[in-house]
């Protein structure tokens, strides 16, 4: 079987938060635990399988001078051929760093070099630390440092700001994941159908283990574009109270005077999301749709990453 | 070292049965076009509503019969008038009247016969009628458009009880009816013991109607829903040394502050008193009556607060402690200074009592997520010794079995656990809900319930099966996770949520003017002041009622199932999934009598307390 293998680089300031957030998105850990973390010695690589074919190799490259001095420097060759994804971390509190920036001119100036197609994630993280009202003024200030330093890179970088503690870490790195997903719209498209035929208002795929969200489509509008991330963060939270009591989390059914929610497990890799607001709309019709189509995206899914 | 998850649960040399039969190309990717090849859908929507059958409804009316012929409220007041108790105690008369259905096996075909009056369990028999013909279907009409039609209408026909089960129906509901005069009698034997329980808890002056006349600033917390009149709630005091948590405790229970932000919680200063008005059965004052460095020169340190009401004088004031049912005193663990909050302790135990002798000693060993399991069994165990022993010395021995002693951390669920149990200890009608639970548990053969007050997630009540703690967090998850989502979905919930957000808390601005010793004015301007910058905290959800129901299956084989009950109040309980499938009907049908046993519950506690 052929394995798509995409590597990831995470990169940063010692401290940043990278080997938090990695720890908290696929090894299952709840913000609190992150407080034990050690700073990461070199690079710390590990494998991912996420939707069943596609593997992320992550290489997590330990924040401290003399780490990120030999990676730009000795290592260059090695750590940045061959790079699909490369995620900077800014540390929102010290985000004027002077020589984390001239690093990142640095990593941006090798990806430019070594992996012309590859693309960058900036995230602007531990934002809670940032008083509310001032988070806008500097993530806009910050992003647009950013792309002053980072001019040099074919494809131009994508800025987030983050934290651990809300869901903001989840819609940045839906975004990570999705870019390596090649056929999102054919997934959406599929979606779509799905959204109509059970006369739903929206539809989201979720990958099961990480829940990050995968691909959407809703007939109807929603004024809060951060929901699907706020799910991804309410269930992921669930996920691990129920995995405390030794039980797995299965499907979520909820109705009540506006809508209907079914969260169940679908495909092999994959959780699905519908929201009706038909009161008419029977729930175990839907289940039953649900049901019946989870073959179908099961091989969906598969040629999708292909 | 971190990234020891290398070997983690997401990478596996393992793909699984994966892909034998790819989709011929083009097939799967022709967009909606081709969607309706895959196997059949139907449309949600029945557009011919299902209703109940009329069995049920008929026997509804039945039970609602019987229910205004039942025996007068009677024994509650007699009995409670023997006991010598306050009105307060009375039995409340709902208990008497709740009937459920029993889930025995030999009933199996009654619990057949609920399920199609019931959304889920209709719908369920549906999709399974439907599931045979869908096959069939697909494989002969090719051209089958979403939604499909035919087959929804096949299943409606199914759910029309056939004119031969009429016959069964009406043997059924004679069986019923037997029934419920039985479980009626059962009723009643037991909510009348539950009434002299109710007696008994009632005795401490809990409702006291006295008021404290030198605490004029109030910080009213949660859902603002006032159905009491002042002075007519109990009084919950919190003290402990400086930096123990208190604020904490309380900004994280019922302010939604997120216990890693307590961090940046300023020494609170002042005493603030806060309006805690939730569900019918969350209705309480609390007082955060901050730790005050070295208490012989507290009167100095708070001089200065000129108009406010210093820590000092509250604390120095007995009355206080007579006014409140219950004291929390809150030790933090990874402190050095134990001698001195032992000492604190004693102080306070010792003055309480004298005071009240019917208060409630709350000692939360806090901060707890420093220790281990055995640290915190050691640690209460040492602490117990000690303060039973200074008791003995000062001849007060028998107060040591009025003390309480909990583990708690505002990082887990211990905490919510530990104040439910407070709460529960001034709630007259506990046992009562006890009892009505124990028959919802039993009769319906759930593991566990919980009754949640929904704003704070704290549990009102509980069967009287023990409580074990991973039960409690599911539940108490399961709250969390319908709430939020609900709260995206709904734009009512939403616009409170939003106001929420906006109402921030701040212990450190909370004024305490108009004390009683004068110098009011000044104070009371300063707190209107305050009081206009301050968003009032809104009325947070589930207080309307959004007929909320929800169900989450685990992998062990557990369903827990949610239902909203009454006004900020949810049912939470845990079902084998076994007996949720089987009996889902069964269950609905007693939720909805324990709603209307609840409700009546609320009535009268409202009523005697206005
Ligand atoms: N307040 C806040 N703290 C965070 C956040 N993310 C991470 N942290 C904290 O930051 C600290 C450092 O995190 P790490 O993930 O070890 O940092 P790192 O980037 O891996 O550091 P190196 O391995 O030395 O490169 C930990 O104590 C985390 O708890 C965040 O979003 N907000
Ligand atoms: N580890 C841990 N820290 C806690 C816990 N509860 C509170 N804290 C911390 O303890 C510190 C003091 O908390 P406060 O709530 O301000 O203490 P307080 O009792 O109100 O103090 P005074 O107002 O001075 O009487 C804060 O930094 C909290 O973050 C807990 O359960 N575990
Ligand atoms: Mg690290
Ligand atoms: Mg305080």
């Amino acid at each position: 079987m052929v394995q798509d293998k995409k590597k990831l680089l995470l990169m940063g300031k010692s401290g940043a938060g990278k080997t938090s957030m990695r720890s908290i998105v696929f090894a299952n850990y709840v913000p609190r635990d992150t407080e034990r973390l050690g700073a990461t010695i070199d690079v710390e690589r590990s494998h991912i399988r996420f939707l069943g074919d596609l593997v992320l190799s992550l290489w997590d490259c330990g924040g401290q001078d003399s780490f990120m001095e030999n990676f730009v420097g000795a290592q260059r060759e090695n750590v940045f051929n061959g790079v699909a994804v490369m995620i900077y971390v800014f540390d929102a509190e010290f985000r004027q760093d002077p020589k984390d920036m001239s690093y990142f001119r640095m990593c941006c100036e090798s990806i430019a070099a070594k992996s012309p197609q590859c693309r960058v994630f900036c995230l602007v993280h531990k934002m809670d630390l940032i008083h509310e009202e001032n988070r806008e003024s500097v993530f806009a200030e910050q992003s647009s440092a950013i792309r002053r330093v980072s001019h040099m890179l074919p494809v131009p970088a994508e800025c987030f700001s983050t934290s651990i503690w809300d869901e903001t870490l989840y819609r940045a790195w839906s975004s990570i994941v999705c870019s390596l997903v090649s056929n999102v719209s054919t997934l959406e498209a599929n979606l779509r159908a799905l959204c109509v035929a059970c006369e739903a208002d929206e539809v989201v795929l979720f990958e099961r283990a990480t829940f990050l969200v995968i691909a959407q489509a809703h007939t109807k509008p929603h004024e809060d574009v951060h929901r699907f991330e706020k799910i991804s963060n309410i269930i992921k939270q669930f996920k691990l109270s129920c995995n405390k009591s030794r039980s797995q989390f299965e499907s979520l059914q909820l109705q009540n005077e506006s809508i209907t929610a079914l969260i169940d497990n679908f495909t092999q890799y994959t959780c699905v999301m519908l929201i009706t607001s038909d009161r008419r709309a029977r729930p175990a019709i839907t289940t039953f749709n649900v049901h019946n189509v989870r073959d179908y995206f099961e091989r969906l899914l598969e040629q999708v990453l292909d | 070292m971190p990234g020891s998850y290398d070997d983690g649960l997401l990478y596996s040399d393992d793909y699984g049965p994966y892909g034998e039969s790819v989709p011929a190309e083009g097939e799967a990717f022709s967009g909606p076009g081709s969607f309706v090849r895959t196997p059949l859908l139907l449309s949600p929507r029945m557009h011919t509503p299902v209703g109940a059958p009329s069995v049920l409804q008929e026997w509804q009316n039945n039970s609602n019969a019987r229910k205004s012929s039942a025996p007068a409220p009677h024994n509650g007041h007699g009995r409670a008038a023997s006991y010598g108790t306050h009105a307060g105690a009375e039995m409340p008369p709902a208990a008497t009247q709740a009937m459920y259905l029993n889930a025995a096996p030999e009933h199996g075909a009654m619990s057949r016969l609920a399920e199609p009056a019931l959304g889920m369990g209709a719908a369920q028999m549906l999709a399974a009628a439907a599931a045979p013909n869908a096959a069939a279907a697909s494989a002969h009409s090719p051209g089958l458009t979403a939604p499909a039609p035919s087959p929804a209408a096949a299943g409606l026909g199914f759910l029309q009880p056939p004119a031969m089960q009429q016959q069964q129906q009406q043997q059924l509901q004679q069986q019923q009816q037997q029934q419920l005069q039985q479980l009626h009698g059962d009723a009643m034997s037991v909510a009348s013991s539950a009434a002299e329980n109710a007696a008994a808890a009632g005795t401490g002056s809990l409702l006291a109607p006295r008021t404290v006349s030198n605490v004029g600033r109030v910080q009213v917390a949660g859902a603002r829903n006032e159905l009491f009149a002042a002075g007519k709630k109990p009084n919950i005091m919190m003290t402990g040394l400086p930096r123990s948590g208190k604020t904490s405790i309380l900004s994280v229970l019922f302010q939604k502050v997120s216990p890693h932000e307590t961090l940046f919680l300023d020494s609170s200063d002042k005493v603030v008193k806060h309006e805690i008005e939730n569900s019918a059965f969350c209705q309480f004052q609390l007082w955060d009556v901050p730790g005050v460095n070295g208490s012989s020169n507290a009167a100095n340190a708070f001089s200065h607060t000129g108009a406010s009401l210093s820590v000092h004088s509250v604390v120095s004031n007995d009355s206080v402690f007579s006014d409140c049912a219950a004291v929390i005193f809150v030790i933090d663990v990874t402190s050095e200074e134990t001698d001195e909050a032992l000492q604190r302790l004693h102080h306070t135990i010792t003055r309480a009592v004298a005071t009240n002798p019917n208060v409630f000693i709350e000692v939360f060993i806090h901060k707890a997520d420093a220790l281990t399991e055995e640290q915190k069994v050691q640690c209460q165990r040492e602490l117990q010794g000690r303060i039973d022993e200074e008791l003995e010395e000062v001849g007060l021995p028998g107060v040591s079995a009025r003390i309480r002693y909990r583990a708690t951390s505002i990082f887990d669920h211990s905490v919510y656990e530990a104040f439910s149990q407070v709460v529960q200890n001034l709630i007259p009608e506990t046992h009562t809900l006890e009892s009505m639970l124990d028959f919802l548990v039993n009769n319906c053969g759930m593991e566990k319930a919980f009754l949640f007050d929904v704003v704070s997630k704290l549990y009102v009540a509980t069967d009287s099966t023990p409580v074990h703690p991973e039960d409690f967090e599911l539940c108490s998850d399961m709250i969390e996770v319908i709430i939020d989502v609900s709260c995206i979905y709904d734009s009512g919930l939403q616009d409170a949520a939003r106001a929420s957000g906006n109402a921030q808390w701040s212990g450190a601005d909370a004024e305490n003017a108009g004390t009683g010793s004068g110098g009011g004015g000044n104070g009371s301007s300063s707190a209107a002041a305050a009081d206009s910058n301050r968003a009032p905290p809104p009325p947070v959800n589930f207080g309307y009622q959004t007929h909320s129901s929800a169900t989450i299956r685990l992998s062990n084989n557990m369903v827990l199932y949610l239902k909203e009950v009454s006004n900020y109040l949810a049912l939470c309980c845990i079902v084998r999934s076994d007996v949720f499938d089987a009996a889902l009907g069964l269950i609905e049908y007693n939720v909805g009598v324990f709603k209307e046993g609840l409700q009546r519950v609320i009535q009268y506690r409202v009523d005697s307390n206005r």
